[in-house]
């Protein structure tokens, strides 16, 4: 059995914000008190099925090594959609979102699709940054908008799923309208990236999966 | 019951906690290892409770007493101290010498030379195992002199044995058959009974006790001392490869099984200091230990009970609490007492408080330990002289050029490596355990809070950028074709001393946006050398969590840099991926099972911190590797632009992806 289409998304914003909890939220516990991470552990990859095909989201986290910026480098390049996430107890990583959008911008493909998280939002008593500003950031950027807790697991799956189900939509059009989704490069891809890009490792990691 | 019979009992009791039976299984020659704490004297007590398992346990191997070296007859002369050994240099001894400081001799075997020679004799370090058999051997001339004994005698062997003994067997064997069951099991532990005819003497009747006034080894009333062991309910233990170890507990109780009286788990020890600083302090825990130290006996007791409890339980917990700090400073003065004069008066305070405690071999002993690490030459940098360095590959001067200005790349980049790998690995070299917690390298005061890692990643991020500055900076395709060949080869060269570090700021330097854009430059790179490049690149490969370099990194010998970016990411999802405190009812346990993962991480990076490099440094150019000019990324990427242009059916619509906000 193998998984229809396999995108990157990767997951950015400052530390502290809650990127892994997120992850390993959406990809249940990948590790629980007992694991531990070793070689041949892929973390974060997860498959849904939408519109009867099987989606498989890899979801990459720079875990730890944020500050090691030229690292980052590779780790936008060929991500199809990226969660940009702040916290919404701190004032600070809602201000550093013009940095990520940027960075995004500048290091991911052309045709990446982004949602903005809020994240945290079950410690609602300790809130710095209103929804409403949320919002209209992300509509200003015209990306999704939704605020999350991977504490009470509120809008995790939901995040990413529907990221994960847009850049399918988005891929699908552009394929049929000949690539033009506002970004050439996924369109030139378009839905065979998916298993020729470097991300995908079709031998063992799906066989891993099980997708 | 007799001394020995609740010594049994004893070690039945606790056997849970150290099964020695794996051990043993794995090796032929192996033989129980009797703890320190419980080297009996006259009462001939021996309780071979703990079994070390020097693989898992090297650089801290071996027992409280630290063996390093000592040699007995010259006991007045000063005690010298070996390094701290690597796990090579200490698998590869065939023998070890047994360190036991004189006042420890004299307070636990009554000074009796001929005792201690009798143990060091058979204390050898027989391949990955410590044996100790000695002791078991003097133990059988007391054993085996009537039925009754060799029933105990059996006993005490399958206790060893058998991780959970199970209870008496109704059907016991008659006391001639014990005699039997017990050699055959003497064998399987690779003891060597001795013959009839080779005992000599009478076993003696265990020593009573002189009855002993409790108050002169308290330095205050010890009925004012407010002090409970916590309820066993309070540790949790799981099986983890074959052991028990400890999943959860409360502070109070990791203390107190770091200092037992019954148990000995080095590696415990170890694992302990290199994480509690993810759920205690030092200050909190030196009150603690000092707590311990102070163990009051139960406020009624009498001269003739305070005698037992001083014997059974308070000597042997005083040694562990004094071993547990000594080991403490031995290995982490620099960490946590260096620069913490805090600290270091507390440790005198208790120097002083032992000293009235009646324990004054103790309190010699870390003194003595505290002189060491005080005046212990940190040594930092490269080591010289010792390892034979390759010369240092110069740069040519003639008439022409003597005043010229010099780049890194006009240097012989075999040099260039070197001196990148004696900066790469220095930077590792100093990052402390601390350092690794609580992700503070991500954290705000990170400059104070890991400055080490963080000194490292700014480097790390120097050197990438200025490999994409060196390329955009040549205007033409050929002078930047050349460069990038220069940056492929110095990475191999790198990779070569096995400098992981530099393979991947090199690498990721050629990976930033401003360079992986420049088509034309790498297509013109020749064919071999962008064979070279595809090798290396794959290195920085995340698949299967950085497998590709996971799995290069352990079949390389040290010395080695590795990339330190895949521990801080193993750190993170430890940090994240489980709590730090287990709810148990009203109760909040220690995760400890986490701090053995912890442990685990931070003992392979100082794996790697070890082996030093045998080269020199090479003053000028290590200068100009610590200064390297570097462009911010957002001016490579606009020179990036101008050296080759966009790809013009792109232009359109990335221009408008990025405007400006």
């Amino acid at each position: 059995m193998d998984c229809d289409v396999l995108y990157k998304v990767v997951v950015i914003g400052d530390s502290g914000v809650g990127k892994s909890n997120l992850i390993t939220r959406f990809t249940q516990g990948k590790f629980s008190k007992d694991s531990k991470p070793t070689i041949g552990v892929e973390f974060g990859a997860k498959t849904i099925e939408h519109e009867g095909i099987t989606i498989k989201g890899q979801i990459w986290d720079t875990a730890g090594q944020e500050r090691f910026r030229a690292i980052s480098a590779a780790y936008y390049r060929g991500a199809n959609g990226a969660l940009i996430v702040y916290d919404i107890t701190n004032q600070e990583t809602f201000n550093n979102l013009n940095k990520w959008f940027k960075e995004i911008e500048n290091q991911g493909e052309n045709g990446c699709l982004n949602v903005l998280v809020g994240n945290k939002c079950d410690l609602d008593h300790l809130r710095q940054v209103q929804t409403e500003d949320g919002r209209t950031f992300a509509e200003k950027h015209n990306v999704s908008f939704m605020e999350t807790s991977a504490q009470d697991n509120t809008n995790v799956d939901l995040a990413f799923t529907s990221l994960l189900k847009e850049i399918y939509k988005n891929q699908k059009k552009g394929k049929k309208t000949g690539g033009n989704t506002g970004g050439d490069s996924s369109a030139e891809k378009g839905k065979e990236i998916n298993l020729h890009e470097p991300v995908a490792q079709p031998t063992e990691d799906d066989k891993k999966c099980g997708c | 019951m007799n001394k020995l019979s609740s010594i049994i009992n004893n070690r039945k009791s606790s056997s849970k906690n150290h099964l020695v039976s794996t051990s043993l299984n794995n090796s032929p020659v192996s033989s129980p290892v009797s703890s320190p704490t419980s080297f009996g004297t006259d009462s001939g007590a021996i309780s071979p409770t703990s079994s070390l398992d020097i693989e898992q346990n090297y650089g801290e191997c071996l027992t409280p007493f630290n063996i390093h070296h000592i040699n007995l007859k010259d006991s007045k002369s000063e005690e010298k101290r070996l390094p701290v050994k690597s796990r090579e240099e200490v698998l590869s001894k065939e023998e070890y010498n047994l360190t036991v400081p004189r006042e420890i001799t004299n307070e636990f075997f009554g000074g009796d030379d001929k005792i201690i020679n009798h143990i060091l004799t058979y204390v050898n370090f027989d391949h990955k195992i410590l044996r100790c058999t000695s002791l078991v051997n003097k133990k059988w001339n007391e054993l085996s002199q009537t039925p009754e004994n060799w029933k105990l005698a059996y006993e005490l062997l399958e206790s060893m044995l058998s991780p959970q003994p199970e209870e008496p067997n109704p059907a016991s064997p008659e006391p001639d058959d014990y005699k039997e069951k017990t050699r055959a099991l003497a064998k399987r532990l690779s003891i060597k009974v001795p013959s009839a005819k080779n005992m000599r003497g009478s076993a003696r009747e265990p020593k009573k006790l002189d009855p002993v006034d409790p108050s002169g080894f308290y330095a205050v009333d010890y009925k004012t001392i407010q002090y409970a062991e916590d309820p066993e309910d309070n540790i949790e233990r799981v099986e983890e490869g074959g052991k028990l170890v400890i999943n959860a507990s409360t502070l109070n109780k990791l203390i107190e099984e770091m200092t037992s009286h019954t148990t000995y788990d080095p590696h415990f020890l170890h694992t302990f200091i290199l994480t509690y600083r993810s759920f205690t302090n030092s200050k909190e825990l030196l009150d603690k230990l000092i707590q311990r130290f102070n163990i009051p006996p139960e406020t009624d007791c009498t001269p003739e009970s305070f005698a037992e409890f001083k014997s059974d339980k308070l000597d042997k917990i005083r040694l562990r609490v004094i071993s547990a700090i000594k080991y403490w400073l031995e290995n982490f003065y620099v960490f946590d007492f260096g620069s913490d004069k805090e600290m270091i008066s507390k440790v005198e305070n208790f120097i002083d408080l032992a000293q009235k405690s009646n324990a004054q071999a103790l309190s010699t002993m870390l003194t003595r330990t505290l002189q060491n690490v005080t005046t212990k030459d940190s040594g930092s940098g490269v080591v010289q002289g010792r390892l034979k360095c390759p010369p240092i590959m110069t740069i040519k001067r003639g008439v022409f050029n003597k005043n010229k200005k010099f780049s890194v790349l006009h240097y012989p980049l075999q040099e260039v490596a070197r001196q990148m790998t004696l900066i790469d690995f220095e930077q590792f070299s100093k990052i402390e355990p601390k350092e690794c917690l609580n992700q503070s390298w991500n954290k705000e005061h990170r400059d104070t809070k890991a400055p080490n890692i963080n000194k490292m990643i700014q480097h790390f991020n120097r050197v990438s950028n200025w490999v994409g500055t060196e390329i955009v900076k040549c205007e033409d395709l050929e002078k930047r074709t050349k460069k990038m060949v220069s940056f492929i080869e110095l990475a191999n060269l790198c990779l070569e001393l096995n400098n992981f570090n530099a393979v991947f700021s090199i690498q990721s330097g050629m990976a930033l946006a401003a360079i992986h854009r420049l088509r034309n430059t790498f297509n013109a790179l020749p064919e071999e050398i962008k064979e070279l490049n595809n090798k290396l690149s794959a290195y920085l490969s995340r698949d299967k969590n950085f497998g590709m370099i996971r799995s290069n990194i352990k079949s390389r010998r040290p010395p080695l840099v590795p990339y330190a970016g895949l521990y801080l990411t193993d750190l993170t999802f430890i940090e994240e991926g489980s709590p730090k405190y287990l709810e148990r009812g009203d109760n909040k346990l220690i995760n400890f099972a986490k701090c053995r993962q912890f442990a685990s991480v931070i003992r392979d990076i100082q794996t790697y911190q070890q082996d030093r490099y045998a080269f020199e440094v090479y003053p000028e150019l290590r200068e100009l590797l610590l200064n390297l000019e570097v462009m911010e990324e957002e001016q490579m990427y606009k020179l990036s632009l101008v050296r080759e242009e966009r790809a013009k059916k792109k232009s359109a619509n990335a221009n408008k992806s990025k405007s400006p906000e």
